[in-house]
């Protein structure tokens, strides 16, 4: 067993500090009701996709059953909010007849200008105490492999081992559009594949079982999908979603889908013969290396 | 419960008052999981009903001649392709069939998808437990993918609360080992503000003490806290964690009790959170 590293309080393990936290003056305080403009815009600056404005904040923090004003810690400088953390002390089943309080940490945000001063370090020390003291059990939250693997493990945060399995589907065009328009760009990094797009560019008509028709434009230089079929495409083809789906699934599998789409006339491709040649060609300039 | 016979499954929306059934038909359906928050109503009208984008009409429940027997709440989640739509809860009743709640998956989810579609949804999504094979079995026939997730991290905040409280539970199964003392010595490799104190535990015929003291013990502990929390949810198992070293007991002839002791520590139940919970 590794002896324990001894740290100072404040210092993260592999965070390169930009300033001593001790020059930085702030003040870490509970949430006040004047507050929430503040925060509502702390967190839209901070996080790169925005924030969800303030009728959410209210419901997902003041609105909710037991809500405490210490449960939200906003970090002030002079007379600017520059950070703001939250957590929600709930009761977690942990095994049947076995509940223990756990604070669900989130919508941690730190002011762009004001990061690498471990604002957060001081934020989480000050909470823990505090959930310490009210008796709370864990704390944790949800987050991806990267965020946990970047920060929180150096504070001990382990995933808990789940049965919780997540599906998906696509129902609207635009995840199909982009993956296509990924696609397109592997493709095309083929020179050869771009010459023979150069000299007869293609478009595809798509009927996807489930979801609206669209058509795939391919050029030289991009593929484009856009809603609607179009007369001058040089191929239609008709396909239910399930084949969409094993295209993920290795090799097997989409095999076995063609084949039993094919076999059950839901797999249907209209001008195919009439672009073999093109086709052939595309996959002879996929396959030959540049 | 039986729904073989010819009645229709009938589909509504929620109506006032219709949360205690709900609420219960969550908690036996998911009985035997951990993972989740309990709800009583008033949380339930929050986490649901309240929630932007939730309305009553999202709340789809399905009836055998008056009788709930499966329900599914639909949410809305941003995503970076567009707007979104995901099952919030989804629970089936426990004592029909499995074919009867595969039909019922599939009727629910098949409605839930057409709401979400119709409100312009680029995405659908459900998690349900890898465990409940008729849920994932409806799931993948309505050609659904499997897809990685987030999930739910944790840290020890009150490390002997937590051992006190999962050790309360054993009862009779800690009489079952030899009466003695063991004080644990709890160190932490990684930063942690809160300090670890050295946690001394009496084993008796009635039951375990578990308490902070200085006070000598049968056997001293030394014990890594992630290797506590990969014992207690199941991260790895106690053999190899002994044998690792990373728990380490004085004189050695404890290793057995020790062994018997941090078993009684981990979490018995598969977890499943449901998106509800995870905001």
């Amino acid at each position: 067993m590794k002896e324990p590293q001894q740290r100072r309080l404040g210092e993260v393990p592999g965070e390169e500090r930009t300033g001593d936290p001790s020059d930085e003056h702030i003040e870490l305080r509970d949430f006040r009701p004047e507050d929430e403009r503040r925060i509502v815009e702390t967190l839209a600056a901070a996080f790169p996709h925005g924030w969800h404005g303030n009728a959410f904040w209210r419901w997902k923090h003041v609105q909710r059953p037991g809500f405490k004003p210490s449960e939200v810690t906003t970090v002030i400088s002079g007379e600017e909010m520059v950070a703001c953390f939250h957590g929600a002390t709930l009761p977690l089943k942990l095994e049947p007849g076995l509940i223990v309080d756990v604070s669900f940490d989130g919508d941690f945000a730190v002011m762009p200008g004001r990061r690498g001063k471990n604002i957060p370090l001081r934020a989480h020390d000050l909470m823990d105490r505090r959930l310490l003291e009210a008796g709370v059990t864990l704390r944790g939250g949800f987050t991806s492999k990267i965020l946990n693997e970047r920060f929180y493990s150096k504070f001990g945060y382990r995933f808990v081992p789940t049965s919780t399995l997540h599906f998906r589907k696509i129902i609207g065009l635009r995840p199909l559009k982009q993956k296509i328009e990924a696609l397109g760009e592997r493709i095309l990094e083929r020179g050869k594949v771009r010459e023979t797009l150069a000299r007869r560019p293609m478009v595809i008509n798509l009927q996807i079982e489930t979801l609206p028709a669209f058509h795939v434009a391919m050029t030289a230089e991009a593929f484009t999908a856009k809603p609607g079929t179009l007369d001058k495409a040089e191929m239609s083809i008709q396909a239910p979603y399930a084949v969409i789906v094993s295209l993920t699934m290795g090799r097997w599998k989409f095999v076995r889908s063609v084949i039993s789409s094919l076999l059950s006339f839901r797999l249907r491709a209209r001008g195919l013969l009439r672009m073999s040649g093109q086709l052939l060609a595309l996959a002879r300039a996929f396959i030959r290396k540049d | 419960m039986n729904t073989s016979d010819n009645a229709e499954l009938s589909v509504r929306s929620y109506q006032h008052g219709d949360e205690e059934t709900l609420i219960d038909l969550w908690a036996r359906a998911y009985s035997d999981y951990g993972g989740h928050v309990p709800k009583n109503p008033e949380y339930w009208r929050w986490c649901v009903l309240e929630r932007p984008g939730v309305e009553a009409e999202d709340v789809v429940l399905l009836e055998h001649q008056d009788t709930l027997i499966a329900y599914g709440v639909l949410g809305r989640k941003e995503s970076p392709v567009g707007p979104g739509g995901t099952v919030l809860e989804l629970a089936v009743e426990p004592s029909l069939t499995p074919a009867e709640r595969t039909r019922s998956v599939s009727q629910l989810i098949s409605v839930l998808e057409e709401r979400s579609r119709a409100r312009g949804d680029e995405i659908f999504e459900v998690s349900v437990p890898s465990t409940e094979q008729f849920m994932v079995g409806a799931l993948e026939a309505a050609d659904f993918k499997p897809e990685k997730s987030d999930s739910m991290q944790l840290v020890i905040v009150d490390v002997m609360g937590l051992m006190q409280k999962i050790l309360e539970r054993r009862g009779s199964e800690i009489a079952a080992i030899p009466a003695q003392s063991f004080a644990f010595i709890i160190q932490q490799e990684e930063y942690r503000a809160l300090p670890l104190g050295r946690i001394r535990m009496e084993l008796s015929s009635s039951g375990v003490s578990v308490e902070e003291s200085a006070v000598d013990a049968d056997f001293e502990v030394v014990a890594e806290l992630s290797s506590l929390l990969d014992i207690i949810f199941r991260r790895d198992d106690v053999a190899n964690i002994i044998r690792d070293d990373r728990i380490r007991v004085q004189p050695e002839t404890g290793a057995d009790a020790l062994a018997r002791l941090l078993r009684l520590l981990a979490i018995r139940s598969n977890w499943y959170t449901p998106s509800v919970d995870g905001r």
